[in-house]
């Protein structure tokens, strides 16, 4: 998930504008409170604000490096080491940035195939398995699992266990004699 | 946002989805200049909830306020139940059409529509349930807090029926990328993408049903009931 935050309603939405006509496959959430921050944290990757609210939410963020940013900001000077975008940019530094900066291809699973992994856990959740039962099966932890299972449902767009049963069903993956 | 003066015409050039919502209150095209206080004072319909109903649908960060307390419980659920024979009546039956028309004509690559129709069947199944559940428990249940003749149930608090929402919403963004993203049939069909754009507004008027019931409905019985413990 993207946040945008601040308190600038105008810049807040000309900027979530832009970000929905980039296709970026993320949500995109606009945060004018920072109360209801600390809630959505762990489901964030990146996040766009200014100077002031930088400082704010510093002391809120526990892992840096799970989370990026880019400060966007009217003042010229550029003190920290995040990725800087100024008022005065032009329409194209706007859009070359904001690419850059939403460029999901090496942390966001959306992109990427099903891998073989997955594609094994597909299996044994559609044959009937918990998770607890696949961690055992493949000698992983039950938190692999869950995070394998995360990333499945991200990238087919398949949440249910059903759904993902029929999901398997459809594309060979099982056959319908080996379900419980 | 939508508000007294906004002609009905408008709302639906700037979003057509809308229509089955409106029609809900029993307005129907041929709105000509009316504007949302000239319907509502004719057709006797509360304006602010008409306008929490379709600022909701318009505008995902829309949250009511002022105008929720220019409503009534028993006016929001009214609403409700109709949503609830439009689902019912309308969108399910037509849904079901359109998969049953599709794997009548798909030949060979019928049996892969029938797993998905597996699947539908299992989320109606569990729709259904649900809304005959809060036709004969939450809304009675609701109107009572409502009139005030009614005792705390110790084992049942409004809060406690919202877990079904979730499992229904994720079948729903299911079905709906199962046949957006993984269905590959061999000929072009028309009726398919009927389907999935019939899907994808049954998936919105469905979560905003809910989000209604969990922003508006919920906390407005949640404030009753509390005033009622203490």
């Amino acid at each position: 998930m993207i946040l945008i935050l601040g308190n600038n309603h105008l810049i807040n939405n000309g900027l979530q504008h832009i970000l929905n006509k980039l296709f970026i496959p993320a949500k995109i959430k606009i945060v004018e409170d920072l109360d209801s921050l600390e809630d959505l944290l762990p489901e964030t990757q990146k996040i766009i604000c200014d100077f002031e609210n930088l400082k704010k939410i510093e002391p809120l963020i526990q892992d840096f490096k799970k989370i990026n940013f880019l400060i966007v900001d009217n003042s010229k000077k550029v003190e920290y080491e995040y990725d800087f975008l100024s008022f005065n940019s032009t329409k194209e530094e706007i859009i070359e940035k904001l690419e850059n900066f939403c460029n999901y291809n090496e942390t966001n699973q959306d992109f990427k195939q099903i891998s073989e992994r997955e594609k094994e856990i597909i299996k044994l959740v559609a044959s009937g398995l918990t998770n607890k039962e696949i961690a055992d099966k493949l000698f992983i932890s039950i938190h692999t699992v869950i995070t394998h299972r995360k990333n499945i449902s991200a990238k087919l767009g398949i949440k249910t266990i059903s759904g993902l049963t029929t999901y398997a069903i459809l594309n060979g993956l099982v056959e319908i004699d080996n379900l419980k | 946002m939508v508000t007294n003066k906004t002609k009905i015409s408008d709302i639906i050039y700037s979003n057509y989805h809308i229509l089955p919502i409106i029609s809900r209150f029993g307005i129907f095209p041929g709105f000509g200049e009316d504007t949302v206080e000239n319907i509502c004072n004719e057709k006797k319909i509360n304006i602010d909830l008409f306008l929490i109903i379709t600022n909701v649908f318009l505008f995902e960060d829309y949250i009511p306020k002022n105008e929720l307390k220019r409503i009534t419980i028993e006016e929001l659920i009214n609403y409700l139940k109709l949503s609830h024979s439009y689902f019912l009546e309308n969108k399910l039956p037509s849904i079901e059409n359109k998969i049953n028309k599709l794997i009548e004509i798909c030949g060979n690559d019928s049996k892969k529509i029938i797993l998905i129709k597996n699947f539908y069947t299992e989320f109606k199944n569990e729709f259904i349930e649900h809304i005959n559940y809060e036709d004969s428990k939450i809304y009675p249940y609701s109107l009572k807090v409502d009139r005030g003749d009614f005792e705390i149930e110790q084992n049942f608090q409004i809060e406690d029926y919202l877990k079904n929402h979730s499992d229904i919403e994720d079948k729903i963004f299911d079905l709906k990328n199962l046949f957006v993203k993984h269905l590959k049939i061999k000929t072009e069909k028309i009726i398919l993408l009927d389907l999935i754009s019939e899907i994808f507004d049954f998936e919105k008027e469905m979560n905003d049903h809910q989000k209604l019931e969990e922003k508006i409905l919920i906390p407005m019985v949640k404030q009753l009931e509390n005033k009622r413990l203490k």
